[in-house]
């Protein structure tokens, strides 16, 4: 047994690896009501993206734009960018999807899910993509290799707020159990070129799943070359979509073994990510679920078949408590590893008047990574996070975050440097969805696959900040068999 | 109107459940209500599902008799059932320190521990609880943990223990089929989930055990048997709560 006394160990070393970052003049409105309609508890989610082409992350969230004018000051220009007020906004993705060099932003909410094509000039332009619905998730990922980045869109519950069932406890309303609402599908769109998308969710197999989606990432899972679809749902099974080419999928949830619990019940999935946290070269898949579930880390035993390993990992048990939302990835301490943070938040912020155990707000988790092992440290206060996207806001190689929270204010931190190891930013259009970066430094060669987005909601940085360990120099870094340089230097971004 | 606490009882025997709970309500009004209607109480809005309803009895028959360890168990139990783990665990503490060697509040203390994510105590307490109870759920309960944790021949020795206490206990066969399962022991989980289908249980362990049999044989390349079952683990709702 080793981590019970690392978990307690961490807890007080916590507050040393993040620093509290910059305050924005931003506060989600939630639209909360006395009724505790579905929606509300919901969102919103962050990325962090540079639209303006300045050499800063600027942040965005679903109905607001902030300006990384250097220095870490932010200016909201939600109004000159054309973003629009008057959505009930849930989550927010970046891709640059007209591959014309500038990042759009896709919006998501109850209503019509928004594209904003970036026009290159501060401002984005706004095409509704979809019917009205409870459009939650939305993952850009080339699923045929054209070049061109394809859309899954995700669906929560087919909602009605008309027919909003009243679930009260001691006469107290409450937020429904998702079992209220019945499962709906989700959307695949290809991306034709020149703005354009086809709905192929009848022909590719996605639209078939009946879900209630909140989280999902693209990530190639058999190492067949093709990206491959996770899907987290709240109360039903999880979905995992194997491409077979030809814009086809079969979902193997339940055959693989990331659609329930061991016990073959379904979870309360909601923030998902993929990464080799094992170092064994195949993507494993990680899932937020509720209080009393666990998280799941599942270990991709042969790109097809999954163990739960939330156990024997020590996430189970640090996670047993609270009810997860974003969540990411990333090698903090620059080691070469793939390190965790989790936000989280009851969803209920009344849950207090029910229990004595459980808090509304719940504390942010960061996961230090072991050889495959994690230890646990908390975070600041306590908060009812949502959405969490991940960047470096000063250009320092320390990777920055920032916690988008329900009804509340966002919250950044600011990573803070490791005494003895270096770093290397990569900037480069080969960095997409599906790519394996290698590179080597000290004769360790290392590698990662780029995947799309993960976390809950939110997208990150597309920069990719590389771990060299003790080196200060990398002798070679490769992006799949695209591109290769040799003998690049420590703690700096190279462009390219 | 029958108004003693034996009427009550028997009127339960006879599956009159209203009638039953008419006449226990007639002894709830009494001031100050007995102790052993109070924990009666609980113990029928329990068997209903109705955990608010019996920690609201529970919790008074506690505050009447604070020297019973049947009260705070009770309570504690039913905190326990109702994800409550904080205060689950003061009663049961309170319980064990009045009845330190009873079975039943060691085994839900450590249940209780593991809800909380304090595996180290639950760890230390499963074989105490497992010494001072005589059935088959204690070492269960245990090997469930283990499961979790991975240490998987120390589960089989716990799921042997409790199907030496009850060699039809249908929840170990299930476990141990997940056991197998988990160790890629296809066959062997097939064999313990067909047996475990054949003995009585609960319906929740049912569709466990046709959601493990669908995996199991389709790992077997038995794609038929795996189709028939995942069909059965279908038409079995979950029970999800929240």
């Amino acid at each position: 047994m080793f981590w019970p006394l690392l978990f307690s160990a961490a807890l007080l070393t916590g507050a040393a690896l993040f620093l509290s970052g910059p305050t924005l003049s931003y506060r989600h409105d939630n639209g909360l009501s006395e009724r505790r309609r579905l929606p509300e508890n919901m969102g919103p989610g962050v990325a962090i993206f540079d639209y303006n082409a300045d050499g800063h992350m600027d942040i965005a969230f679903p109905t607001a734009l902030f300006r990384n004018d250097g220095n870490l000051k932010f200016t909201d220009v939600s109004a000159e960018a054309g973003l629009r007020k008057d959505l009930f906004g849930l989550g927010v993705t970046t891709a640059d999807y007209d591959n014309d060099g500038h990042p759009d932003l896709l919006v998501t909410g109850w209503g019509t899910p928004l594209l904003y094509r970036n026009l290159g000039n501060g401002r984005f332009a706004p095409t509704p993509l979809a019917a009205p619905g409870l459009w939650t998730v939305s993952v850009f990922f080339d699923a045929d290799n054209d070049g061109l980045l394809d859309l899954f869109l995700g669906h929560f519950a087919a909602y009605d707020p008309a027919a909003e069932p009243a679930c009260k406890y001691n006469g107290v309303f409450h937020y429904c159990h998702p079992l209220s609402y019945p499962a709906h599908p989700s959307r695949l769109y290809r991306n034709r070129g020149q703005g354009r998308f086809e709905d192929i969710s009848a022909t590719s197999g996605i639209g078939a799943a009946l879900g209630k989606v909140f989280g999902a990432v693209a990530t190639d899972i058999n190492s067949d070359g093709l990206l491959d679809l996770f899907v987290a749902n709240d109360s039903v099974a999880n979905f995992l979509f194997l491409n077979r080419g030809n814009l086809r999928f079969d979902e193997i949830g339940l055959d693989s073994g990331v659609a329930y619990s061991a016990d073959g019940n379904p979870r309360s999935g909601m923030g998902v990510d993929a990464a080799d946290y094992d170092g064994d070269g195949r993507e494993d898949l990680f899932v937020a679920n509720f209080n009393r579930e666990r998280f799941s880390i599942y270990r991709n035993l042969d790109g097809l078949n999954f163990s739960d390993q939330a156990g024997p990992t020590g996430i189970g048990p640090a996670t047993q408590m609270y009810s997860g939302w974003g969540l990411k990835f990333f090698d903090r301490d620059h080691d070469g590893d793939e390190d965790l943070l989790v936000v989280n938040g009851h969803p209920d912020d009344r849950i207090e008047t029910l229990s004595q155990t459980l808090t509304h707000k719940e504390p942010t988790l960061y996961f230090e990574n072991d050889r495959g092992k994690f230890t646990v440290s908390r975070l600041g206060a306590n908060l009812p996070a949502r959405g969490l996207a991940l960047g470096d806001l000063n250009n320092d190689g320390h990777l920055d975050f920032v916690i988008a929270t329900n009804g509340e204010a966002p919250v950044v931190y600011l990573g803070t440097p490791h005494p003895a190891n270096h770093w290397l930013g990569l900037s480069h259009p080969a960095l997409v969805p599906g790519a394996i970066v290698r590179w080597s430094a000290g004769g360790v060669i290392r590698q990662k696959r780029i995947n799309s987005h993960g976390s809950y909601l939110s997208s990150h940085d597309p920069r990719l900040v590389l771990g060299l360990g003790k080196d200060t120099e990398a002798e070679w870094v490769e992006i799949q068999s695209k591109w290769r340089a040799t003998k690049l230097k420590a703690d700096r971004y190279h462009a390219f | 109107m029958p108004s003693d606490l034996a009427t009550v009882q028997q009127l339960l025997r006879q599956q009159r459940p209203a009638e039953a709970w008419a006449a226990l309500e007639t002894l709830l009004r009494q001031e100050p209500p007995s102790l052993e209607a109070l924990l009666l109480a609980g113990r029928i809005q329990l068997a209903l599902d109705q955990a608010p309803q019996a920690r609201t009895y529970l919790t008074h028959a506690a505050t009447l008799a604070p020297r019973s360890p049947a009260a705070h168990f009770l309570l504690g139990f039913c905190l326990y059932l109702d994800n409550d783990f904080t205060p689950a665990l003061a009663s049961l503490n309170t319980a064990r320190q009045l009845r330190a060697a009873d079975g039943p509040t060691l085994l839900y203390l450590a249940l209780t521990h593991e809800g909380l994510a304090d595996v180290e105590a639950a760890l230390k307490l499963y074989p105490e609880a497992i010494r001072q109870n005589p059935s088959p759920e204690a070492p269960l309960a245990f090997a469930r943990l283990l499961f979790t944790l991975h240490r998987l021949s120390e589960a089989h020795t716990q799921i042997k223990e409790a199907l030496r206490r009850d060699p039809q206990y249908r929840e170990a066969y299930s476990e141990r089929a997940r056991l197998h399962l988990e160790a890629g022991h296809f066959a062997e989980a097939v064999a313990d989930a067909e047996h475990a289908l054949t003995l009585p249980g609960l319906p929740q362990t049912e569709r466990q055990l046709h959601f493990l049999l669908a995996r199991a044989y389709q790992k077997l390349r038995n794609e038929p048997k795996a189709r028939l079952h995942r069909e059965a683990f279908e038409r079995i709702p979950p029970r999800l709560v929240r």
